[in-house]
């Protein structure tokens, strides 16, 4: 796949996307433990919730925690125990990735970009799919419970072929500046 | 009581929605896209709609434009992730009442739900 390879400064909205929707959504401050590459694309933890990037910049941004975090962070959300990564588990640790890449990406360019609908990734036998050639950008954090990982792993493309992506892939593209209001209008 | 619809593919987010606006006395129906809220509009009368934009069968601002051409006055409330221009122009386009980013201030959703259903009882 051509295009530029992924600037690992352009982790830092993403990075900050966290931070917030940690707090705004959970009421947790997490911090940033470290920071590097891998080189395979086995997910980090159990439990990944994984957004496809398509346009401007193409590839997939992961949230991975280990079962039991991933049940307490649903369990927060919908104020019920859980003590199984089962369907509620699956939709928060998406709704969170989701949340997260909707919220970073029009930061990073101007260049459109569509979200794919988010999926889950359960269990690390079954790789995420990164695209041909990434070495993904793999962010540890400290959590109130466990540590989890963001994986950014995306390949940045010119902007006519950003837009032609877009048109194909049928989705919302995206752009524009820093955001932390809650209403647009 | 008046009745909110809540869509959203995230069984979180509609939960998380429907409690604050349920705690604000507002009743609540959920929709998991907008194919099946768009049936539910149809069966039941409510008095607005709360829906995100990315989901799978019938995406949000396709929603809303087939409410909209249904009924031009009920109050329709964008709730999602991204405040990329171009979504924010398609749903001014198709008739949202509001576009709020997740995730969302429960005190800022109540007080423009409240607004807006109140602008609608005085045009009405």
């Amino acid at each position: 796949m051509s295009g530029q390879p992924f600037n690992i400064s352009h982790t830092t909205p993403f990075v900050e996307e966290v931070i917030f929707v940690f707090e705004r959504m959970l009421h947790w401050e997490v911090e940033c433990e470290s920071i590097g590459t891998k080189t395979d694309w086995t997910p980090t933890h159990f439990a990944s919730g994984v957004v496809s990037l398509c346009g401007g910049f193409q590839g997939k941004v992961a949230l991975s925690f280990p079962a039991r975090l991933a049940c307490r962070i649903a369990q927060e959300l919908l104020r019920y125990p859980m003590s199984r990564v089962n369907d509620d588990v699956v939709d928060a640790i998406c709704e969170l990735t989701n949340t997260v890449t909707g919220r970073a990406l029009p930061r990073l360019s101007k260049h459109c970009t569509s979200l794919g609908v988010p999926e889950a990734v359960i269990g690390r036998a079954r790789p995420i799919e990164y695209p041909l050639g990434v070495s993904p950008i793999v962010v540890r954090f400290r959590g109130e419970v466990e540590s989890f990982a963001l994986e950014v792993g995306m390949i940045e493309r010119a902007l006519a072929g950003a837009e032609n992506a877009a048109a194909l892939c049928g989705t919302q593209p995206t752009h524009g500046e820093r955001n932390h209001a809650s209403q647009i209008f | 009581m008046q009745q909110v619809l809540v869509v959203d593919d995230s069984r979180v987010v509609r939960r998380c929605v429907a409690a604050v606006l349920q705690e604000a006395g507002f009743s609540t129906v959920e929709a998991e896209d907008g194919c099946e809220a768009f049936e539910v509009f149809q069966q039941r009368e409510f008095d607005l709609v709360v829906t995100d934009i990315v989901m799978p069968n019938c995406d949000g601002l396709t929603l809303t434009g087939k409410i909209r051409a249904a009924d031009r006055e009920i109050p329709i409330v964008i709730l999602t992730s991204t405040a990329d221009r171009c979504q924010v122009d398609k749903a001014k386009a198709v008739g949202a009442s509001a576009y709020l980013l997740k995730p969302f201030d429960p005190e800022a959703l109540i007080q423009r739900v409240e607004t807006l259903l109140a602008s609608t009882s005085q045009t009405a």
